[in-house]
């Protein structure tokens, strides 16, 4: 294609506006976390650059907590949600009966479910189980919303996966668990890492029932740091630091989404 | 596969809570990076060495701090043993839910009368429901006026204002007609001077109208009907002038600076430090100590403090405005209620609420305490001069309390940001007051 | 394809009973909830019937509520979708420096929404914020983006739109590149402008994909409850209370669970007829 150069200045100038757009609160926000002492009311850039807001952040035990607690329900998270949904999404993947079709649409109606209709009755039933503010509790309550997407995920996986190993695996005598166990799941070990990261990526962001679920002890990062908006929010400089430094396990999924574009199969997965 | 189930091992180990069984632990609420109980938090140690009652305290955003303690109140989850509750709106939501404490007061100060002798009269009022006694207070404070002396006392700024109004700049401002002028006077948005700072943000419209409101004799909610008292007549038409008043502040003069719609008293007390206020009001008894301090004087210079001069033509006893009662409640399916009252016993010694008032420049609402703590200029004058003459807020008084509030907030910040006007918020306040009291 | 008979049922059991137990029984919980009169401040807990729908749907909060998040949905999902198709077509040529401009470009993915929340509400505060900043550059008047009851909604939904972008850029740049080169190869030598090629070639081939990302976007927008809560808790007063917001808050700051509950069943009714409406239309 041939471009004279006004096209070209056009073309620069909309490249640069769009990266300004994703660039600019990023930019100031890391500006703001590595300034000294007073936060600019005029533009420009700070008098003084330091790393001390960072490291107030990684001495605050709390922060620390907070982060630990979100990493391991994210685990947890991931855990219940992909070992439930391994068979689930083996079995819809091989039957095509009534009923399991029926359960397929099921699991896409729980995908559509608004979240936060059912924030107290999950809560009543959390309390009554004694699962309030204990790492179960909150990773069940994520693995919920996680379930039924990991679900149609890994049923586009198991879909694309040949048959006729696991046919002469049967008839070899492997049970179903065995064919499922050592057959199919080599076969899908990318996908299920996707769906994992996706997994942990949903728990790790999510804010709703994180929220009502947790008092301290199991307070995860998002709770805590929506909750220095709500009444600290002259500690800019150390809350824009934490912001940054709880995106750090973000950039698993970010290079992971980026390196799936390259095969050109994101939408693929994305359609489930 | 063996790698599987070790995972699987790690991961159950991990998530399991390894809870201390050994000691006794009770389990206290607190309002989350709240100044005034920062100090006897430091002290906590020192209550778990002498007892081995272990302590778990538990830090709730104030935001939350309601919902969460209702919610588990009611599900009966035995998260918390030992509840912080506020006379502003749900004293009278929990107390069904709590213990009565008359056993121990009496074991204490030989009858509950003496333990009422020696709290204020107001916080007596408070703890008591139904005849028995549930909770004990720690905190009391009030807004208050803040000014700048340096700025007030420049014979430069002196002789200016005299020339513009024709008579002395007061220091502090007595009358709400000289607020007015002073603020206007020592607004100068081109030098980013401000005459009156005010959080306006979130629930603190609500504080300010309050304030001014239960100042000028109108409680609100009447006790005695369990309606709200400013319907109809005087009280009506000056509810709508008290938002009206507020409003003009805000959008007429134009003497609080426009950040402040979004901000809290924490910020407002920042944007003192850089200097950018004459006068403020707030909740500055949680701040006293850093307003004082070293770095703070340096930057703006000494403060000054008033009560916010009364509405005009309302009953001089009520003259202190809204005053805040943060009280402890022992949860009625407490295990250990005895370790959970010596941990109030704790709370309220004098060593911990003098640290308060030292940490924080609030009262007690002890009276021994409170006037130990004056003696000492812990607290401020504009709060010493405030609190006897102000009431708690009729809200925490009646079960709806937190439900009225939030009513109350949201219809203070449409007013404040230009969505209704003063006699709109007034009429659709009382319009929800009493769907939600019906 | 059947090789697998009726027992494989069984595997689905696990995750089944976690959303029986975790999910259906809630909504059952909720639909019974909505019927009764369960206040916890006034310690209320009896059957009223359709009480709660018809004080809910006569309300002036449901009107607004309804408009708020037509008008958060609305920027929340045409902004993004608009950038991040003006982006892709920028990017789908693999200029120099594609994969730099492309990782740049999705970097707000990396933050979550409490931390994009923090980000945007320093961006517009006063007088510490970027925005108003920008403001005094342009000699306009600073505002109060996040206080005024006209402008919050949309400074909510661009912060949203701006974590939203990335994901719809690379799903629509996925789009773009799966098309076949030969159809544009042949557009060119058939000598169409850059424009014409555009118009009438290339978006009308990507027309579905373009379609999917937004109503995919609107789906979990139409849901989504973090963002907002955290910067406004939908104030001032009401002016950026949208239906999963205004669920919210009857529930856990006005303790009347009877009422919340009535609130997310309409929620449910509401956001479920939209994505099924969608969903059966565009058959994903």
């Amino acid at each position: 294609m041939k471009f004279n150069s006004i096209k070209t200045l056009l073309i620069i100038i909309l490249i640069i506006g769009l990266l300004s757009w994703a660039l600019f609160p990023i930019f100031y926000s890391l500006i703001i976390s590595l300034s000294g002492f007073e936060l600019p009311t005029k533009f420009g850039f700070p008098k003084e650059i330091t790393l001390s807001n960072y490291i107030e952040a990684l001495k605050d035990k709390e922060v620390w907590n907070a982060a630990w607690n979100s990493v391991l329900i994210g685990f947890g998270a991931t855990f219940i949600s992909i070992f439930t949904s391994i068979p689930a999404a083996y079995a819809f993947s091989r039957s095509n009966n009534k009923l399991s079709n029926f359960l397929l649409y099921l699991f896409l109606f729980f995908r559509l479910f608004p979240w936060v209709a059912l924030a107290f009755p999950i809560f009543y039933l959390m309390a009554r189980f004694r699962l309030v503010d204990t790492y179960w509790g909150v990773s069940i309550s994520h693995s919920v919303w996680i379930i039924p997407t990991s679900i149609w995920y890994l049923k586009g996986f198991f879909d694309m996966a040949p048959l006729e190993l696991e046919e002469s695996a049967l008839v070899d005598g492997a049970n179903p668990i065995q064919v499922l166990t050592r057959v199919v799941l080599p076969l899908v070990v990318p996908g299920l890492i996707a769906v994992s990261i996706l997994a942990f990526i949903a728990s790790y962001t999510e804010y709703l029932y994180s929220l009502i679920l947790t008092r301290t002890h199991t307070t995860t990062l998002p709770v805590l740091m929506a909750g220095y908006l709500s009444e600290f929010k002259v500690e800019w400089r150390k809350i824009s630091a934490i912001s940054i430094l709880s995106s750090i396990p973000m950039i698993l999924f970010y290079s992971y989404t980026l390196s799936f574009m390259k095969r050109g199969t994101l939408t693929g997965v994305i359609k489930g | 596969m063996i790698i599987w189930i070790l995972l699987l091992i790690l991961l159950i180990l991990s998530l399991l809570d390894v809870a201390s069984a050994q000691r006794i632990t009770i389990s206290v609420t607190n309002r989350k990076g709240w100044r005034c109980t920062e100090g006897i938090k430091a002290n906590l140690p020192k209550f778990e060495e002498a007892t081995g009652i272990k302590v778990n305290w538990i830090d709730i955003p104030p935001g939350e701090l309601t919902a969460k303690t209702l919610a588990e109140l009611e599900a009966k989850t035995g998260a918390f043993d030992v509840i912080m509750a506020s006379a502003e709106f749900d004293l009278a939501a929990y107390y069904p839910y709590l213990l009565p404490l008359d056993k121990y007061i009496i074991k204490k100060w030989g009858s509950v009368a003496n333990f009422r002798k020696l709290i204020s009269a107001q916080a007596a009022k408070a703890a008591v429901w139904e005849g028995k006694t549930y909770y004990i207070p720690f905190h009391g404070n009030a807004q208050f006026l803040i000014y700048r002396r340096a700025l007030f006392e420049d014979p430069k700024e002196r002789s200016a204002f005299k020339e513009k109004f024709g008579y002395e700049l007061p220091a502090p401002p007595k009358t709400l007609k000289e607020l007015i002028d002073v603020a206007v006077f020592f607004t100068r948005p081109d030098k980013n001077l401000w005459g009156l700072g005010i959080p306006l943000g979130g629930k603190y419209p609500q504080h300010f109208l309050e304030h001014v409101m239960l100042g000028a004799g109108i409680d609100v909610i009447d006790l005695n009907t369990g309606k709200p008292d400013f319907a109809t007549g005087l009280k009506y038409r000056r509810a709508i002038e008290i938002a009206s008043f507020l409003n003009d502040l805000v959008n007429k003069y134009k003497v609080i600076p426009p950040g402040a719609k979004t901000m809290g008293h924490v910020e407002m007390r920042e944007i003192w430090k850089l200097g950018q206020l004459a006068m403020a009001f707030s909740w500055w008894g949680d701040h006293w100590d850093v307003l004082n301090s070293p770095e703070f004087v340096k930057a703006v210079g000494p403060v000054g403090s008033a009560p916010l001069p009364q509405w005009p033509g309302s009953p001089p006893s009520r003259r202190g405005g809204r005053m805040s009662i943060w009280s402890l409640g022992i949860v009625n399916t407490c295990k250990n209620p005895d370790a959970a009252w010596k941990f109030i016993e704790w709370f309220i010694s004098e060593e911990n609420l003098e640290t308060e008032a030292k940490t924080s420049g609030a009262a007690s609402h002890w009276i021994e305490v409170d006037k130990k703590s004056a003696e000492k200029g812990f607290l401020a004058k504009g709060l010493v001069e405030s609190l006897p003459y102000s009431i708690p807020p009729r809200l925490g008084f009646v079960k709806q309390g937190p439900q009225l509030i939030t009513a109350f907030i949201e219809e203070a910040q449409s007013m404040v940001v230009g969505a209704s006007t003063p006699k709109q918020m007034v009429d659709k306040l009382l319009a929800r007051f009493n769907e939600i009291l019906k | 394809m059947k090789i697998l008979r009726w027992q494989y049922t069984l595997f689905i059991l696990p995750a089944l009973l976690i959303m029986l137990i975790f999910f259906a029984y809630p909504v059952i919980l909720i639909f019974y909830f909505s019927f009764l009169d369960y206040s916890i401040v006034r310690h209320t807990k009896e059957f009223i019937g359709l009480a709660n729908y018809i004080k809910i749907l006569q309300s002036n909060l449901f009107a607004q509520t309804a408009y708020n998040t037509f008008i958060w949905v609305l920027i929340s999902t045409l902004l993004p979708l608009l950038l991040a198709l003006v982006a892709a077509l920028l990017t789908y040529e693999r200029f120099l420096g594609y994969s730099i401009f492309r990782g740049l470009f999705s970097l707000p993915m990396i933050f979550i929404p409490s931390s994009t929340a923090i980000l945007w509400a320093l961006m517009y505060s006063e007088p510490f914020g970027l925005v108003n900043h920008l403001m005094d550059l342009l000699n306009l008047p600073r505002q109060i983006w996040l206080a005024n009851p006209s402008t919050v909604l949309p400074a909510v939904s661009i912060a949203n739109a701006w974590y939203g972008t990335p994901m719809s850029y690379l799903m629509i740049l996925a789009g773009l590149e799966s098309l076949s080169t030969e159809v544009l190869e042949a557009s060119e030598v058939d000598g169409a402008s850059y424009w014409q090629k555009v118009r009438y070639v290339i978006l009308p081939m990507v027309y579905p994909v373009i379609l999917l990302v937004g109503l995919l976007r609107l789906i979990d927008v139409i849901r989504s409850f973090a963002l907002i809560w955290i910067m406004t808790q939908g104030g001032p007063g009401t002016a950026s209370t949208t239906l999963p917001v205004a669920t919210f808050k009857v529930s856990f700051l006005q303790y009347d669970y009877g009422i919340g509950s009535a609130w997310g069943v309409i929620n449910v009714v509401i956001t479920l007829i939209i994505s099924i409406f969608i969903l059966r239309r565009q058959r994903v």
